[in-house]
């Protein structure tokens, strides 16, 4: 297990491109990114260039709030399918919210550091970023979830 | 538009078959609605085979077999709603005058166990944990219980309803009836839903010949008439559903199942009221009584009252799912649409056997996938 052994040569590197304010340095300091349509006023996760609802090209990028209210949620109680780079051995079941944000949009997401026992539909949320796994690299993969505010 | 009838129809039952190809399944269902129509595969004049998880130019290698003739064999793939395109565009051929006889037919034999999730989703979702299917259902499940009262209780209804309905079709993978403590105490595959309320992926067939309405009695006696058959893929931000990664909290559009149903309504001038039968989208039970509210057949928030008064009851005033629907028939998923239709062909005929709806004249199929893909196919006799 990675234990607190000294930090491999790697760098940081964002789980999906566009998705993360730069740099990565700080994770504390690191925020979602999103785009808003100029002609509609819906949002997006990450970089989008055209509007899914309206069909606009006339887009500008926005930083999301940090924080969200769980919209609805479900517990994750096996492993999920695929390759899964969270714990597995033993695997921690976790929940799996869609958090809505007050820029107007819903984000399936981990809901972490919260007892699935403990999870209300309503509880205030907040975003938390961080090191996730270590690719074949050696780099650091940086993702996201929220977590209790 | 030329009206179109079905002549004939053909399924292989729905299941786990171990070595038996799916170009057997496919061809078993294929001959049999041949059979039924009375006619020869030579008088076919265009085929589309809906199917999501067999290998490319899979319409060739299920019907070339049957004898070299020449026509276009086409594949055709929309998720769960895959067989209501290969329906929609061999009516279409047919009211385009391009031919009299066209073939759809839906095949499946899918991968045991869960699929692989690179399919639907990308691969930080993947990475992320955020890739088990049922837990998209979950969550839309646990928001209409909180918005309106919906139970665990209603859920285990549906799937009380719809495993006792299968007993009597030989048709469905499951032919066991389960009482509520069974169905509620079965392992939960995520809250609220349990092992008993879901369904399965599994192989099948099932194949229906089209031709136009004007020319149905030269082949049956008993001519089963497509009022429509709408295919649409969700609105935007209408559907939550895998893979989706968000969706708007300013916007509210029509589900696609509202869409395709008022879409079918108009086309075939009748309301949910008016159906005899409804063969539907049980993928898990709370999907049911989702699909029910988008329907029209209740208001929104009161499917679960409409469970609780019979109302879909096999005896009751629109029996949903008589075939035992997803649940216990399982879902070969380019099939699943055609095995619908052939289910409420046998209703309009008088030829559904112990599970017959008595006097049935019109009956809905409505299928939902990935991606918000759904089908909508209304028959009357
Ligand atoms: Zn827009």
């Amino acid at each position: 297990m990675t234990t607190s052994q000294p930090a491999a040569k790697g760098k940081r590197v964002a789980i999906r491109q566009d998705l993360f304010t730069t740099p990565l340095d700080d994770l504390n300091a690191v925020h979602l990114k999103g785009t808003k349509c100029n002609d509609c006023g819906e949002v997006f996760m990450g970089h989008v260039i055209s509007c899914a609802h309206c069909g606009s090209e006339s887009m500008k990028g926005i930083v999301f709030n940090d924080q969200g209210t769980l919209y609805t949620y479900s517990v994750i109680q096996y492993v999920p399918p695929g390759d899964y780079k969270g714990p597995k051995d033993p695997f921690i079941p976790f929940v799996e919210g869609l958090v809505e944000l007050p820029d107007g949009i819903r984000i399936v997401a981990p809901v972490l550091d919260c007892d699935p026992k403990n999870a209300r539909i309503n509880m205030p949320l907040k975003l938390k970023v961080y090191d996730f796994f270590k690719d074949e690299e050696g780099n650091d993969v940086v993702a996201f979830c929220y977590v209790p505010a | 538009m030329k009206k179109i009838a079905i002549v004939g129809v053909g399924i292989h039952p729905f299941g786990r078959f171990g070595e038996k190809s799916y170009q057997q399944i496919g061809q078993e269902a294929v001959r049999m609605a041949l059979k039924d129509a009375n006619v020869a595969w030579k008088d076919i004049q265009v085929a589309y085979l809906s199917s999501q998880y067999l290998p490319s130019t899979a319409a060739s290698r299920v019907l070339k077999p049957l004898g070299e003739t020449g026509i276009s064999l086409v594949d055709v793939e929309a998720a769960c709603a895959s067989g209501g395109v290969s329906v929609n565009i061999a009516m279409l051929a047919v009211q385009a005058e391009a031919c009299d006889l066209a073939l759809a037919v839906g095949v499946e034999k899918m991968p045991r166990g869960f699929m692989d999730p690179m399919m639907n989703f990308e691969k930080w979702q993947v990475q992320m944990g955020l890739s088990t299917n049922p837990s998209y259902w979950a969550m839309s499940a646990r928001r209409h219980m909180h918005d309106y009262g919906t139970t665990e209780m209603h859920l285990a209804k549906v799937a009380y309803k719809n495993h006792k309905n299968s007993v009597d079709n030989p048709n469905s993978m499951y032919r066991k009836a389960f009482s509520i403590e069974e169905i509620l105490a079965s392992p939960i595959v995520c809250y609220p839903i349990h092992l008993l309320e879901i369904c399965a992926p599994n192989e099948g067939a099932a194949a229906i010949i089209l031709c136009p309405a004007e020319k149905a009695h030269k082949y049956t006696n008993k001519p089963i008439y497509i009022e429509a058959c709408v295919h649409v893929v969700a609105a935007y931000s209408s559907d939550f559903r895998v893979p989706i990664e968000s969706m708007s909290a300013r916007i509210e559009n029509p589900s696609p199942v509202t869409l395709a149903s008022q879409k079918a309504y108009e086309k075939a001038g009748v309301g949910p009221m008016d159906m005899d039968l409804i063969e539907l989208q049980d993928t898990d039970a709370f999907c049911e009584l989702q699909i029910y509210e988008n329907l029209g057949l209740c208001k929104k928030g009161e499917s679960g009252k409409l469970i609780d008064d019979g109302t879909t009851d096999r005896n009751g005033r629109i029996p949903v799912n008589v075939s035992g629907g997803l649940i216990s028939k399982g879902e070969p998923v380019g099939a699943s649409h055609l095995g619908q239709i052939a289910e409420i062909v046998y209703h309009l005929r008088g030829q559904a056997g112990a599970r017959q709806v008595a006097n049935a004249k019109i009956g809905m199929a409505q299928v939902l996938g990935a991606r918000g893909n759904c089908a909508v196919t209304i028959l009357k006799r």
